[in-house]
């Protein structure tokens, strides 16, 4: 089976002693867990006061680099988010731009967001909504970043109930509790975890919402790639949630 | 690939106590490797601080395993140190006579607390290993009852006769590791939490392949997740198949 990512980050993170990868570096780590391709967005735009010069690196980086796809990152509380956004696109192809609201400090019922969600639904380009970077419990005491909360994300979802989107960083009783009344909510596995994961989540949700992610570097890739790989659910499934669903979503 | 999970809860809050979900469960570890599996028991079912009666009721559960799995299940008994010497004695003897091989504790006391000593002595009587839940606690409310690893290890350094399993190494992070530093006896397991990149290249450069066991923690966490994050990380095969099963078959002292 070949994944398609979903979730994965380039550049430093600051809290822990991680893999320090190139993209060159990074492709030939995906490639030796089966990864042919994953969606991509620097780290560093969590910290920077403006993310712009590290998404145009990641840009420049993915095109000598096909098999990244590059997703930039808005900081919506920025007043020329809008104007950034135009500018990847005349640079490449986006197939997805990302959000981290509890890093930027807006919330997801902003008027910029309502903007952006205008935006996108004019254009072929998906949302990714980041919940969170690291279980809260294990965050560096210096800087506790609390994750979106259910309550939030199901709002955004009611909010604009035809506008599908990818959230990534959920646990599994978020995602038990969402997936109900958010039929627009897409998810990554990376945090989700419970013994016959993907069958209690099929429970409450189609597998088309359910997306291959590995949070590359700050996880182990073959956790989650394995985590996919034995799970007790048809091959054809697997290779659905593991490449199928993100190709179709995405545009790949 | 041959695996010994160190650390599971085939039953928990009574969920997969039938046969039918038992079985199930065998034979799925068994497609993934996994050879045997140590079976803690039910513990928060009562919560933190279960009576002599409901620790007989979970150990019951746990030989009731083993009967039906005898060659996949190695049960250790579910203990609360603050019952004293008398109650946790009779359930320890009952327990082994009964097949069990190693001693859990959960929540109900510290590892520092006076009530270990009773529970240690015997422990070492029996040459048989204590698990201990150990969790990064600093700056947190809960160190009465939960063990920092400073607690667990303080626990080895005192009772250097009796093998200590540490609980949790995504639990305690990198200062437990640095913590269990030069404790020939202490042991620690790679369960719990989610698979944060680096934690089994730090400790086993710190303390070496040799006392570091693989542990799941299942229902709590999904059985690839936790062999994934073993066999995906960046330290030499040989390290890995000691952490994933020779290290405990040493333990054990499987045949």
């Amino acid at each position: 089976m070949t994944f398609i990512d979903s979730n994965l980050s380039l550049g430093p993170w600051p809290f822990a002693s991680l893999p320090k990868r190139s993209p060159a570096q990074l492709v030939a780590h995906l490639k030796k867990h089966d990864i042919g391709s994953g969606l991509v967005s620097q780290l560093e735009t969590l910290f920077l006061p403006d993310p712009d010069p590290a998404n145009q690196e990641l840009i420049r980086a993915c095109k000598k680099q096909p098999k990244l796809i590059p997703v930039p990152v808005l900081n919506l509380s920025l007043p020329n988010w809008r104007d950034q956004l135009e500018g990847y696109r005349e640079q490449a192809d986006i197939k997805a731009v990302k959000l981290y609201p509890n890093f930027h400090n807006y919330s997801l019922e902003s008027k910029a967001c309502k903007e952006l969600v205008r935006y996108l639904q004019g254009s072929n380009i998906r949302l990714v909504v980041n919940a969170r970077m690291l279980d809260e419990r294990h965050q560096y005491h210096g800087l506790k970043v609390r994750g979106l909360t259910v309550k939030q994300l199901s709002a955004f979802a009611s909010r604009f109930p035809d506008f599908e989107f990818l959230c990534t960083g959920l646990f599994r009783p978020e995602i038990l509790e969402l997936a109900p009344q958010c039929p627009n909510l897409c998810v990554d596995l990376s945090f989700a975890d419970w013994h016959d994961l993907i069958n209690g989540l099929l429970e409450v949700m189609a597998p088309e919402r359910l997306f291959f992610g590995s949070h590359t570097p700050l996880m182990v890739t073959q956790a989650n790639t394995y985590k996919l790989q034995a799970s007790d659910i048809p091959a054809a499934l697997k290779t659905q949630i593991g490449s199928g669903n993100a190709n179709a979503f995405f545009g790949l | 690939m041959k695996i010994i999970d160190v650390h599971a809860h085939p039953v928990f809050f009574g969920k997969g106590k039938t046969k039918p979900e038992t079985d199930k469960l065998v034979a799925y570890a068994k497609s993934l490797g996994i050879e045997k599996m140590v079976c803690l028991g039910d513990v928060l079912v009562h919560g933190p601080n279960p009576s002599a009666e409901q620790l007989e009721a979970i150990n019951t559960q746990s030989e009731q395993l083993l009967a039906w799995h005898p060659d996949f299940f190695i049960p250790f008994c579910y203990l609360n140190p603050t019952l004293g010497e008398k109650s946790l004695r009779s359930e320890l003897d009952r327990c082994l006579a009964a097949g069990f091989q190693g001693i859990k504790l959960e929540i109900a006391n510290n590892a520092r607390d006076p009530v270990m000593e009773p529970l240690m002595r015997a422990a070492a009587e029996h040459d048989i290993p204590v698990l201990q839940h150990t969790w990064d606690t600093l700056g947190k409310a809960m160190r009465k009852t939960h063990s920092d690893p400073s607690d667990t290890c303080l626990l080895a350094r005192r009772f250097p006769d009796t093998k200590v399993i540490m609980a949790h190494l995504y639990g305690f992070g990198v200062r437990g590791v640095l913590e269990a530093i030069g404790l020939p006896n202490l042991y620690i397991d790679t369960s719990s939490c989610l698979p944060f990149a680096g934690l089994i290249e730090y400790a086993v450069e710190k303390l070496g392949p040799d006392r570091i066991l693989y542990g799941s923690d299942i229902p709590i966490r999904e059985l690839g997740q936790c062999i994934g994050r073993v066999t995906g990380s960046d330290i030499s095969p040989s390290a890995k198949e000691k952490i994933l099963y020779s290290n405990a078959h040493t333990l054990f002292k499987l045949a």
